[in-house]
């Protein structure tokens, strides 16, 4: 949908050109440029302390920028600050609404807070109760209810009043997975309504969910692009999977070997990253040997293709040498 | 359909959560009606500078008719019993360890020459100020032998019968409002970036002065509750005069706490954590009563501390209440402590709009 949006010619409605901050002499955000269009989700990775949360910041208004400029839906964020968060949702790391007050009071004081009508206010509500699946729990203290539920009445007061770009700050972390997927789902609803997202997460699952990535790293955006296109670059490092009971103990005596970059454990498998250059068919092979000699089962040692993680992890060990 | 400005929307929408969370939370209920209670009830009947009872030594070389008359005179107050000691040494003895306040010494001479000794335990000061003049004029009288060729009628005016109660309970009213009032301003805002709803009120269109005044006027709210709870109690639990105006009492409160939650303001956008609001709320709170002429008079303090109390909203407004009480003067009467008061608040609440972003 993203791509159509975009293939269709629809402006940015997120537009942050050369965006810069400093705090003294550190640098938190080294002059990046974001867009994103109606309907596209896009996700901003990175580890922590690599200027996400900071640009989310700038982005909102919450934080002047030290340099660079702002336009969301056509309104310059750095001159006209609260015009053009009247067109914006945020929904932050924690939750922050009222926990004494009850999920209809807080959503009644949130469209209060952006001046919505009375009568448009019980309409939006009545939308978003019924929307997020709280209605049932409209009267219950905000306080009490389970952390999955408290992240949908977050995201349900940013979407009162009809915000053309939401900015959800690793909404999903500390919730279960069934929650998680979930939210993600009330997501695509809302892109597929023509709204832009801006989406921070550590979670590597949830970033393949996204339309577009950029990877994060001091304070530069140091790749960009939607994860096909992430999955496709060339791999310099080539990946090994060894599956078999005896993996476990392969991964002692594999430690030595100097192809062997990292061994990344799993249940039940192994995934190793290779040293530049190595074969890994031929590697794979003395594997199967070796554990044959020592007595471990392998029952399989093949290269296989990167996934998301793998490509992050390669794109900040280049950033780092570099 | 009447056209409701947005601004007074949003303005509506921040005033309803704020007494919403004010009203739910039971310790907020007690911080606002207990704390005004408990300081009436202290200052209104422990604290006092009057001695109504003292043990005094007496030491009386000379044990005549006139000295037993002299004792007689200094029992018949009320407001002392005599121990007897026979050596000075064995009084002043008694007195280091505190058993008694003051010592009266009447030498062996004393039928052919009347002298006195009176010794006071300085070791508190206004205590041995009321004993010694006490006892002074209690003996003084009473060794009289003819009317005095001068006679001096006192008159204390305001106050007749010097209560300290009426000179304390007033200025009660003014303390606990302002340590109520800046301690709330300073947590309310300090609690909001605690919980980090502040941050996602900035992220609304509400205005800075919009979210100002949602917080402030719940506080002032409960600033002119505490001064009418008080003003219920003094009067009619205490029996202390209300001679002024109320009307000027209620500008100049208004005043008053637009320069407290100046304060209070002030104070949040210095600190990150309610604990070190608290702290700082007391640190403010302390010189602020104690250089404010509630238990100490200004006219006393050197002069380079007087000049601070300029800064001090607390002195202008104990002059307001203690005349409310007791003086009985009108609204035009208090042109320079409106001005001031309305000054600091207008300057201390710049100043922490100024600093918050």
């Amino acid at each position: 949908m993203a791509e159509a949006a975009r293939e269709s010619g629809q402006a940015p409605v997120i537009t942050a050109t050369d965006l810069f901050r400093r705090f003294g002499d550190f640098v938190a955000v080294d002059h990046i440029h974001v867009t994103v269009a109606p309907g596209e989700v896009f996700g901003l990775l990175g580890a922590n302390g690599a200027g996400k949360t900071t640009t989310i910041r700038m982005l909102c208004g919450l934080l002047p920028p030290s340099g660079g400029a702002i336009e969301l839906a056509g309104v310059d964020m750095v001159r006209h600050p609260r015009r053009a968060r009247a067109r914006l949702g945020y929904v932050t790391q924690h939750f922050a609404l009222y926990g004494e007050l009850s999920v209809r009071e807080n959503l009644e004081m949130q469209a209060g807070l952006y001046g919505l009508p009375p009568g448009r206010a019980r309409e939006r509500i009545g939308w978003a109760l019924a929307h997020l699946s709280l209605s049932r729990l409209a009267g219950e203290k905000a306080r009490s209810l389970p952390l999955g539920y408290r992240r949908r009445l977050d995201l349900a007061a940013a979407l009162l009043h009809e915000p053309r770009i939401l900015f959800l700050d690793e909404p999903t972390s500390g919730v279960d997975p069934l929650a998680r997927q979930q939210f993600w789902e009330l997501i695509y609803e809302l892109a597929e309504a023509g709204i832009a997202i801006l989406v921070t997460t550590h979670y590597m699952d949830e970033a393949t969910y996204c339309d577009r990535l950029a990877l994060m790293h001091a304070g530069r955006i140091i790749a960009e692009g939607s994860p096909d296109d992430l999955l496709a670059r060339p791999l310099p490092t080539p990946l090994l999977e060894v599956r078999g009971e005896g993996c476990a103990a392969c991964s002692r005596w594999l430690a030595g070997w100097p192809e062997v970059l990292e061994i990344i454990p799993h249940a039940g498998y192994l995934r190793l990253r290779l040293q530049p250059g190595t074969d890994p068919a031929a590697l794979a092979a003395r594997l199967r040997e070796e554990a044959v000699r020592r007595g471990q089962r392998v029952d399989a040692a093949e290269p296989v293709p990167p996934d998301l993680e793998d490509v992050f992890v390669t794109l900040l060990e280049e950033d780092s040498a570099s | 359909m009447m056209r409701v400005p947005v601004g007074l929307r949003r303005l509506h929408a921040l005033l309803r959560k704020e007494f919403m969370l004010l009203l739910r939370d039971p310790r907020m209920r007690f911080f606002v009606v207990i704390p005004p209670i408990i300081q009436l009830v202290i200052f209104g009947f422990a604290a006092t500078y009057d001695v109504r009872f003292a043990a005094i030594g007496l030491v009386d070389h000379a044990d005549t008719v006139q000295t037993r008359d002299l004792r007689a005179a200094i029992t018949g107050t009320t407001h002392y019993r005599l121990e007897r000691y026979t050596a000075m040494a064995a009084a002043e003895q008694a007195m280091a360890v505190g058993e008694i306040r003051g010592i009266v010494v009447f030498p062996p001479d004393f039928v052919r020459q009347p002298r006195i000794q009176i010794v006071v335990d300085g070791s508190d000061s206004n205590s041995a100020q009321v004993i010694l003049g006490q006892l002074a004029r209690t003996l003084q009288q009473a060794a009289a032998r003819e009317p005095p060729r001068i006679s001096l009628a006192f008159r204390n005016w305001f106050n007749p019968n010097l209560e300290d109660r009426w000179y304390f309970v007033p200025g009660v009213m003014a303390t606990v409002v302002l340590i109520a009032t800046v301690s709330l301003t300073a947590m309310g805002v300090v609690r909001e970036r605690e919980l980090g709803t502040l941050e996602r009120l900035m992220v609304t269109p509400l205005g800075r002065l919009e979210f100002v005044a949602g917080k402030l006027l719940p506080v002032a709210a409960i600033g002119l509750f505490d001064v009418a709870l008080i003003l219920v109690i003094a009067i009619f639990g205490f029996d202390i005069p209300f001679r002024g105006s109320f009307l000027a009492l209620f500008v100049g409160t208004s005043l008053y706490l637009l320069s407290a939650l100046g304060i209070g303001l002030l104070i949040s956008s210095y600190v990150g954590t309610q604990q070190q609001a608290m702290l700082l709320v007391f640190f403010a709170i302390m010189p602020l009563v104690i250089l404010s002429g509630f238990a100490f008079p200004i006219a006393n303090m050197p002069e380079p501390v007087q000049w601070a109390t300029w800064l001090n909203p607390l002195r202008y407004y104990l002059v307001i209440v203690r005349d409310a009480f007791l003086k009985g003067s009108g609204l035009l009467d208090y042109g320079f402590e409106f001005l001031m008061m309305g000054v600091l608040g207008l300057v201390s609440m710049g100043l922490s709009m100024l600093r918050v972003r």
